[in-house]
């Protein structure tokens, strides 16, 4: 080594303290040091110069200098050390300064002991410092800004100004960020919109700006010059067609508090943000499929047909819930109606009662439609076997499809079980044949009497033209039960007894009944008993017995409350087991109590008999209601057809039999699950599936791709006040035993209107489609999906921006509680021209406008309680500034007080304008305020002292506005994550050096502006978005980049593959190799230099460039 | 309304219940509900003879200086930690601040050098050990760790019974972050009865507003102190609150002796009493009032709630942990 040191006065910092001729006195002597020398300012031209000719004359390949921090001037050095062709890693430093005369400046001698020392060590150091190899990577002149708010739209400008282009990502559905929502700005009081807006034209038709809206940053990797990035775009639901006409906005049913307008106004769930929004189209808040739609079979938009009852459109709803199910008015009344146990509401207190306000929007638009014959557009003949829901759905939809559809039921009337096994008075029957006439009066062909395997066969109808056939065939009879006495005479079966009382064939039942069963059909059986027993003259007797609890009971729990009402008993825990006979006819019932044991395969808990608890009931007729079998004559003549488990085997997913052309479905198939609406969803599965079949692609979906269930979070849960469902008018239940009219009337409008009211929009949009049918250009598609992309970028700025603190944190200020208590922010909206009150303000609880104001400042800013933030938010004493001064313009007797800790106004011009407002009339006064109360008029009452003078003040105010502080938004805190930033305090990204290096972040490649940095007014977030820019321009610019120097690398012959460096790598820098040899590689592009993997490492292996072992225990070991 | 204070672990480690001037002279039943309440949770506790007064009243009027207040806490902290007792369950909230607070006092080695001298005299010494051991909570804290039980235990349903919780501000506004739940909203209280039946009020107009007494504010300055207790009241009374749940003997005694007199001196009625939760709570475990809560010493008539409750109709209760 040939060393030169080199001693820098510094002007004094360093020689005031420090006797620098005896430093250079203890070194000259060392080993390896050929120069020394002292210079006033070593960074200065004459301390480069000194040094240049030092290296030329005495030959010197290592340089110690002896000045500041490296942190400092160190990269002077390394440059002058680069420029004399001494390679990388030829300085050593030995920092003087900040390390000694600045800390040990009242011991001198001490001082100069330690500086000695730190020399000395230098000088070792620089024995073991070798050449550091660098590299070079290309680079994309492309620049990724996360953002589009001013900040993120600067840097934009400034980029493609430079011929770089830009992928501009923004979260929102419109660029524009925080300042789009803004009335004005300080101190100059202008429009804040109006200084915006040129720069949102400038940014939409910048050629060289691509804008990503509704676009989030889901990942990035690769080094800086080539991060490959991964944006994940969220669905518009809107095309580019959309022309921006908003015709679609004045017919959406939903209003929900937006965002945008921080919730102080509603919108329609299909919106613009503001006139200017780029880019210009609309955008629908949809959060996917309502709980009700996903519990649906057919997927119901149950939330669409509620939302259009609340809004009295009752046309529109019928047609939603008619849409995917020809049965509304049947379904709105004896649908299992999974869509209200899943409704949210039922979580505050009851669910929206969707099926009666399906009943009645079926009933109150269904019989005014009148329906026209379907053009038939396929020359390929359809038969449907079984008029069941089924096979009418099924018709429907084929008939709908374009082809000649012929149904063929066995019983003299259509409607399978619907009409057949439920009785008149839960579903009249002249409510099903209104919804089967109109599905025949598409032009479908219905033959009655026609029985398979009979009449006619499978095989015959697809010889005599037809290209398919559905079978949905229903299970038409009552299964079996083998108990002794199940021939007696008085043993009837459910199923066939339901359907001769809907034939109006006789039917009779004995004077003392049994029914055994827990299902509907159970039900219907026995509520169907009473009445016959009423209308026989008899006084009923009807039991019900059932070997679980009402709790596993599969019938409708309110259902069995009405049938109590007219009389019935309902033992449960029995299980019969002997029909006792006299003369051949039925006596009695024996029974055994049970209880309920372990889990069986279907989830519900087997009933155990109970030794010794055999008891008996007088009865002589005995009902079985328990389950239905297949009426299986319809295989005759039907080739290829077989059955499985008792059910007709089917392929789930093109709903077709063994035999090519036959296809099944409902009950009757494998897929089919016994109710009614499960029964529509086969029938439309089934037809989708013959379409596809007869042309041979597959043009439909046969299982529909369910959506996410969005549902209100806890919060927005916790915050709704809790009611009741409107009650439904029924007959008295003494009075309607003796005949077979409708129990429940219904809801007429009012009622239905006032309970649709209750529903919470969970989706926000409702799937209702109103928007979809008003569109002229057809620019609404509410089937889009989210998708990726990647794309490869150079340099990425992060413009992610703040958020508003959540004032509700702060408890005893009563925001979120009380209306009359605003943000900032929200009154920002209220005061802006174009916002929603167009620039009036309004107290939220009377609309009155307010003339007593109170502003309070630092909410959840400067304060060291566990529920806000100790910074200081540094806008908000100059926006509540603003804002007093609008009021005080707008309303000139208005009276506003701002209560403050300290008024902050540094920046130009500031000062000058809080004095000016100070002056029109607004009075600041200092002190804190505790708790905000609320009268009982609304009116909010504050107590706050002067702290100035002392007073004590308590006063009633009409509108109260919190000045709640700037925390990260989420979307800065989602990019620091992906991105691997640091964070600090409330969540602002770090930058790289708070003073040298404000726009970098620790990531190299990677800048930073705005307030997603910290807090900080719109002309700070311009310039630091500029700089950001600049940064970025100047890293693009020479098309490639150097690996810096000191990079970490790992020994191959000594790493042993632990993966310790890995895991611990803040920068992902460090892989893994793969295969047997596995040993970690370091990206130099990567790399920053931290040295955690270096310190981490148990073998040894990984160092780090500059930092080496032997070059850190050379400098320690003096 | 659910619960919303967190879940804490259960306590272990003997809980010594630190005796409270206050309590004692005032209301004895919250003393004797407390330990009603641990034998049925099942939490081991001693009361121990040698344990000295906190101090508070006396420093807080500025009688007694806080280098006294600090050596008398360093003496309690060391007879609980010498017992195995290191758990602190203080009745008042006074009594938990002063003992918390010299505790932060006691970790500056020149103020524990200090008062190490002094407790030298009489052989004891505040160690690293010590500190290390003792432990500092409120009752409700202890209270609130066993809430798991509570369901299984009720005798009495309160239902329809609506309280509110008094926040103590020794508790809640010395300490905030150390505040089990929300500092600004102190649910404990109303936690804890929770599964009893009650309707809880939460949140409400002045809830952070403390009592009025103040320590000597109630008898140097009457009026101010009167005046606060009386807008309390007057907000908790627009609440249509039964009990006003309490968790310090000296916000009671603010409250319950002076409820009548502030009725009377402002012709207003404020139609609610006043109780401490031990009280409440063991009301509705099937606690005997007058032996278990001594339910006497209140000013107020709390005889129409205990027949609205059926606290006058006797439950059978088993007397402690582990018997049927």
């Amino acid at each position: 080594m040939r060393a030169g040191v080199f001693l820098c006065h510094c002007g004094g910092n360093i020689s005031g303290v420090l006797d620098l001729e005896d430093l250079a006195a203890g070194v000259r002597g060392l080993d390896g040091v050929v120069a020394v020398d002292i210079n006033q300012f070593l960074c200065g031209t004459e301390g480069h110069e000194m040094i240049s000719k030092a290296v030329e004359d005495r030959g010197l390949d290592h340089l110690v200098i002896a000045s500041c921090s490296p942190r400092f001037q160190g990269p002077t050095f390394e440059r002058i050390a680069r420029e004399l062709r001494l390679g990388e890693n030829a300085v050593a430093f030995a920092n003087i300064r900040e390390g000694c005369s600045f800390v040990h400046k009242d011991e001198p001698a001490l001082a100069q002991e330690k500086a000695r020392k730190i020399v000395r060590a230098a000088v070792a150091r620089a024995q073991h410092q070798s050449d550091l190899p660098r590299s070079r990577t290309f680079l994309h002149r492309s620049v990724l800004v996360v953002g589009g708010g001013i900040a993120g739209m600067t840097a934009a400008e400034e980029l493609a100004g430079s011929g770089i282009e830009v992928h501009m990502v923004e979260q929102s559905p419109s660029l524009g960020g925080y300042m789009a929502r803004l009335s004005k700005t300080f101190p100059t009081e202008d429009c804040a919109m109006c200084s915006l807006a040129p720069r949102l034209t400038t940014t939409a038709l910048e050629s060289r700006v691509h804008v990503h809206s509704l676009t989030e940053v889901s990942a990035i990797s690769g080094p800086p010059g080539e991060f490959r990035v991964t944006l994940r775009h969220k669905p518009r639901y809107v095309t580019e067609a959309c022309v921006g006409c908003g015709e679609c906005e004045p017919v959406c049913p939903v209003s929900y508090d937006n965002d945008f307008d921080f919730g102080v106004a509603q919108r329609r769930a299909i919106n613009r943000p503001f006139a200017n929004a780029v880019p210009a189209t609309f955008h629908v808040e949809r959060k996917g499929w309502s709980p009700c739609k996903t519990a649906c079979a057919v997927h119901t938009s149950a939330q669409g047909y509620v939302a259009l009852v609340a809004a009295g459109r009752f046309a529109e709803a019928y047609r939603v819930a008619a849409e995917p199910n020809p049965f509304p008015s049947v379904c709105g009344r004896i649908c299992t109606h999974l869509c209200e146990t899943a409704c949210a509401r039922g979580t505050v207190d009851e669910p929206v009662a969707i099926a009666a306000l399906k009943r009645f929007v079926a009933d109150e638009v269904g019989p005014t439609l009148a329906v026209s014959p379907a053009p038939v557009i396929h020359p390929e003949k359809v038969a449907v076997v079984g008029g069941g829901p089924a096979g009418l759905t099924a018709a429907r939809d084929l008939a709908g499809l374009g082809y000649a559809t012929t149904v063929f039921e066995a019983q003299p009337v259509a409607g399978g079980m619907l009409r057949t096994g439920i009785p008149d008075y839960r579903l009249p029957g002249a409510t099903i044949q209104r919804e089967i006439d109109q599905i025949l009066a598409l032009g479908i062909e219905l033959r009655l009497g026609q029985r398979a395997g009979t009449d006619f066969t499978v095989d015959g109808l697809l010889d005599d033209g037809f290209s398919a056939v559905f079978l949905a065939t229903g299970l038409q009879q009552s299964a079996t039960v083998e108990i002794p006495g199940a021939e007696l005479e008085g043993v009837q079966r459910a199923v066939e007894l339901l359907r001769e009382i809907n034939l109006e064939r006789p039917a009779a039942v004995g004077e003392k009944v049994v029914v055994i069963g827990g299902g509907d059909v159970a039900l219907d059986a026995a509520r169907s008993a009473i009445r016959l027993q009423v209308a026989a003259g008899r006084e009923p007797d009807v039991t019900l017995v059932y070997r679980r609890t009402n709790v596993e009971m599969p019938a409708n729990v309110t259902e069995v409350d009405e049938a109590r009402q007219e009389g019935l008993k309902v033992e449960f825990l029995v299980q019969p087991t002997e029909i006792e006979g006299d003369a051949g006819k039925v006596a009695g019932l024996k029974l055994v109590r049970c209880e309920l044991g372990d889990p069986d395969a279907s989830g519900r808990r087997q009933p155990v008999a109970v030794e010794g608890s055999q008891f008996a009931l007088e009865a002589d007729t005995v009902i079985f209601a328990v389950g239905q079998a297949i009426v299986s004559d319809f295989l005759t003549g039907c080739e290829g057809v077989r059955l499985e488990n008792g059910q007709i085997r089917i392929d789930r997913d093109t709903c077709m039999t063994a035999r090519p052309g036959v296809f099944a479905g409902g009950d009757a198939a494998t897929t089919g699950l016994y109710t009614a609406i499960e029964a529509v969803a086969a029938g439309r599965r089934a037809a989708a599936a013959i379409h596809n079949h007869l042309r041979g692609e597959t043009l439909l979906p046969v299982w529909e791709d369910e959506q996410d269930t969005a549902r209100p979070s806890d919060d927005e849960l916790a915050a709704i006040e809790s009611g009741q469902r409107v009650p439904m008018q029924m007959i008295d239940g003494l009075r309607r035993r003796a005949d077979w009219h409708e129990v429940s009337r219904g809801y007429d409008a009012e009622e239905a209107v006032a309970e649709a009211r209750r529903c919470l929009a969970c989706a926000v949009c409702s799937d209702c489609g109103s928007c979809v049918r008003a569109c002229p250009s057809g620019a609404i598609d509410l089937n889009e999906r989210e998708w990726r992309e990647e794309i490869s970028v150079g340099a990425v700025i992060v413009a992610t921006g703040h958020q508003e603190f959540d004032a509700r944190r702060k408890l005893p200020l009563g925001f979120g509680r009380y209306r009359n208590v605003l943000t900032q922010s929200q009154l920002a909206r209220l005061l802006s021209a174009s916002g929603p009150t167009e620039g009036e303000v309004y107290r939220p609880s009377d609309g009155a406008v307010p003339r007593k104001i109170f502003m309070l400042q630092c909410v959840g800013s400067r304060d060291c309680q566990t529920t806000g933030n100790e910074h200081c938010s540094a806008i908000c004493c100059l926006f509540a500034t603003l804002h007093a001064s609008l009021l005080q313009q707008h309303y000139p007797d208005a009276e506003i007080t701002i209560g403050y800790t300290d008024m902050r106004t540094p920046g130009k011009g500031h000062e000058e304008y809080y004095r000016l407002v100070q002056s029109r009339g607004v009075r600041y006064v200092r002190g804190r305020v505790g708790e905000i109360i609320e009268e009982p008029d609304e009116r909010l009452r504050v107590r706050f002292e002067d702290t100035v003078t002392g007073v004590k003040n308590e006063e009633l105010f009409d509108l109260v506005v919190l000045s709640a502080g700037l925390e990260a938004s989420d979307g800065t805190k989602q990019i620091a994550q992906v991105a691997g930033l640091q964070t600090g305090a409330a969540g602002f990204v770090k930058e790289y050096h708070p003073k040298l290096a404000p726009v970098d972040t620790q990531r190299a490649g990677m800048f930073l502006c705005g307030t997603a940095q910290g807090p900080k007014n719109i002309p700070d977030s311009i310039a630091q978005a500029k700089a950001a820019a600049a940064r970025a321009i100047s890293m693009l610019s020479s098309g490639f980049v150097l690996t810096p120097a000191q990079v970490a690398s790992s020994d191959t012959a000594v790493c042993i593959g632990c993966g310790v460096c890995e895991t611990a790598c803040p920068q992902m820098a460090v892989t893994l190799t793969a295969g047997a040899d596995v040993h970690a590689l370091v990206d130099p592009n990567v790399c920053r230099g931290c040295g955690i993997c270096a310190a981490d490492c148990p073998s040894g292996a990984m160092q780090l460039g500059g930092f080496s072992d032997d070059e850190i225990l050379a400098e320690v070991r003096v | 309304m659910t619960t919303t204070t967190p879940d804490i672990p259960a306590v272990t480690g003997g809980v010594l219940l630190f005796r409270s001037c206050l309590i004692s002279t005032e209301y004895p039943g919250a003393e004797a509900a407390t330990k009603w309440l641990f034998e049925r949770f099942g939490i081991e506790y001693t009361v121990h003879p040698e344990q000295s007064c906190c101090t508070g009243l006396g420093y807080y009027s500025e009688l007694v200086p806080v280098a006294t207040s600090v050596g008398l806490a360093a003496r309690n902290a060391c007879v609980a930690v010498e017992d195995g007792h290191p758990v602190m369950s203080y009745l008042c909230s006074t009594c938990y601040a002063i003992n918390k607070k010299a505790r932060n006092i006691l970790q500056v080695p020149e103020y524990r050098a200090e008062t190490n001298k002094v407790l030298a005299g009489i052989g004891r010494e505040y160690t690293d050990e010590v500190a290390g051991a003792i432990r500092h909570s409120h009752t409700m804290e202890i209270l609130w760790s066993a809430h798991d039980s509570i369901p299984d235990l009720i005798r009495r349903r309160l239902d329809g019974i609506k309280v509110a919780t008094h926040p103590a501000c020794h508790y809640c506004k010395v300490f905030p972050d150390e505040v089990v739940g929300d500092s600004e909203n102190f649910m404990i209280p109303e936690d804890l009865l929770e599964a009893t039946g009650v309707v809880k009020t939460g949140l409400y107009n002045e809830k952070t507003t403390h009592c009025g007494a103040g320590f000597r504010q109630r008898f140097v300055n009457p009026a101010i102190s009167m005046a606060v207790t009386r807008e309390k009241l007057r907000r908790l009374s627009q609440e249509h609150i039964d009990v006003l749940v309490h968790m310090c003997p000296n916000c009671a005694v603010q409250f319950d002796r002076h409820h009548e007199i502030i009725e009377d001196s402002s012709h207003e009625k404020y139609p609610f009493v006043h109780l401490h939760v031990q009280q409440l709570l063991a009301l509705a475990l099937g606690a005997d009032p007058d032996k278990d809560c001594g339910v006497a010493s209140h000013s107020q008539d709390v005889e129409p709630l205990l027949s609205r409750i059926g606290a006058r109709n006797k439950v059978t209760v088993a007397t402690g942990a582990g018997l049927p």
